[in-house]
């Protein structure tokens, strides 16, 4: 019993509250994801310059 | 145990200004209270009790900088350590100290201001004190924990508030629910009971984290 | 130089049990939030009562679990930062105190979102959301803490504490919560209260599991990620104090 097009994008009305609250749960999530991957990248190629300089 | 109590009362009298301090700010946060919410007489009756908890909580705040920093700064607290006596001891001191300089003044100012704002309620004072000096006490506790953890940082003033607040929710509500059924004639002794067992946990561990929390600090380099 | 090693030691014990983990926890979260997002927004059936608003259950409730399982770890690291003075608990705390407050967050705000149609109101001082905010303050407040001193190791002692203590306050805190709003809830309230949990039936147990099980892979990923990149930085700084 999959729900059609219609009730899945408005939401029975509810369109704003449930889709912002899976867009800030995207947002949150995914953002601090890529916070972290971008950080843990950032960190590694300064490991690795330290290392050349070290050499 | 002498020296304890005397120590406790040098503590009180470099506090001398701090109760006079605690009061005028009692005072003076009650009135921007009012000033903010009218002071319709029914309204202020029904919220004073509630205010004043409120304000209690923000009055512990004052002087908390002043119990473990200076020591901190000035290296008193490493020859606390090195002293016979057990650092607890010494914690509970400067807890005692600290609720005697703000935290009673103030529960006896809030009983007053409940006694002055809301009719008929003469025969509940005592019953309101003990629920007020008990929170505040707790307030005490938790606030020389909170002390001893930002010992040594930037910003300490505001990092205390952050870390005392959430923590004194539980007397604060406990308090408030018992000023709320005095007021309202019902039985208070449920949420005296919760107050008091509160008090007596954060008053005897309190102590004993600070301790830890400070021998930690001092003697890791 | 025995504290150095056992410093360095842990670390790679842990790389290797990280680089054996982030593939399995990459597959299961993909496929857990796949299937779990699928369930929540399309295939569970709408509320009697509340409609599709119920949708945001499923993230608002895994979310709560999440922050309160994320705090709970982060004592077990703190105790073990007490007891063991193992650095890699310290940057346990650091790694993964912030995702515990992005959960908070999360469970704060999607809370509003549904409370609003709901309630009529974006806040309402129910127990539950209030315990969530006092949670949030005292997840802000530790990680202040954690970066409000000159050595990181204090900061993480410091905070290490704080999150013990916290833990201790919490179930007094919750209870304490509770209390209150069963003194002052309005009796409108009484029959809404249900509102924050609707009768749970296996289609909607369904997607509320896949959905906690699938958030609870992905944070792991979050904080591994983290914990790896608090490693380094915890080595670069050890030796470029040096």
């Amino acid at each position: 019993m999959i729900m059609d097009f219609d009730t899945f994008v408005q939401m029975g009305g509810y369109a704003f509250n449930v889709w912002g609250a899976y867009g800030i749960g995207l947002v949150v999530y995914g953002g601090i994801l890529v916070a972290a991957l971008i950080k843990l990248d950032r960190l590694k190629k300064q490991d690795a310059q330290k290392q050349e300089n070290k050499k | 145990m002498k020296t304890i109590f005397i120590r406790m009362l040098a503590r009180l009298t470099r506090a001398q200004g701090l109760h006079v301090q605690a009061l005028l700010f009692f005072a003076l946060a009650i009135t921007a209270v009012v000033f903010a919410v009218g002071s319709e007489p029914v309204l202020l009756a029904s919220l004073m009790p509630g205010i004043a908890w409120a304000v209690l909580l923000l009055s512990a705040l004052l002087g908390l900088g002043d119990v473990l920093e200076p020591d901190w700064a000035d290296g008193t607290l490493d020859d606390m350590l090195l002293s016979a006596r057990p650092l607890p001891a010494l914690m509970a001191a400067k807890m005692l100290a600290h609720w005697l300089a703000t935290g009673l003044p103030a529960s006896i100012a809030a009983t007053l201001c409940v006694g002055i704002m809301v009719p008929n309620t003469a025969s509940t004072l005592p019953a309101l004190f003990a629920g007020y000096a008990l929170g505040s006490l707790c307030f005490s506790a938790i606030g020389i924990m909170a002390a001893a953890l930002v010992l040594g940082s930037r910003r300490a003033a505001t990092l205390l508030a952050v870390i005392v607040m959430p923590l004194c929710v539980p007397p604060l509500i406990f308090g408030a629910g018992q000023a709320a059924s005095t007021q309202m004639g019902a039985s208070p002794e449920a949420a005296l009971f919760l107050l008091a067992a509160f008090s007596c946990a954060s008053v005897t561990l309190a102590p004993f984290a600070a301790a830890a929390i400070t021998r930690m600090k001092v003697t890791t380099p | 130089m025995k504290l150095n090693l056992s410093y360095f030691a842990n670390p790679a014990h842990f790389e290797k049990l990280a680089k054996f983990l982030m593939p399995v926890l990459v597959v299961a979260s993909t496929l857990l939030l796949a299937y779990g997002l699928c369930d929540a927004l399309l295939l569970s059936p709408p509320d009697y009562q509340q409609g599709e608003a119920v949708r945001i259950m499923y993230l608002h409730v895994p979310s709560a679990w999440l922050s309160m399982a994320i705090y709970m770890a982060c004592g077990i690291a703190a105790i073990t930062l007490i007891v063991w003075k193992h650095t890699l608990a310290e940057l346990f705390l650091r790694a993964a105190l912030p995702a515990g407050a992005a959960a908070t967050a999360l469970c704060l705000l999607t809370g509003m979102l549904w409370g609003k149609p709901m309630w009529g109101t974006w806040w309402v001082w129910d127990a539950r959301l209030t315990s969530m905010l006092i949670l949030m303050f005292i997840y802000i407040g530790t990680i202040a803490l954690t970066d409000a001193f000159d050595r990181p190791e204090q900061g993480g002692t410091a905070a290490a504490w704080l999150t013990i203590i916290g833990l201790i306050n919490l179930p007094v805190i919750k209870y304490s919560v509770t209390w209150w709003s069963t003194l002052h809830q309005p009796s409108s309230f009484g029959s809404n209260n249900g509102m924050m949990k609707p009768a749970i039936s296996g289609d909607m147990l369904r997607p509320l599991l896949v959905m906690g099980l699938g958030l609870t892979c992905y944070a792991a990923i979050i904080i591994i990620t983290r914990l790896r990149a608090e490693i380094i930085a915890r080595r670069l700084a050890v030796s470029g104090a040096k």
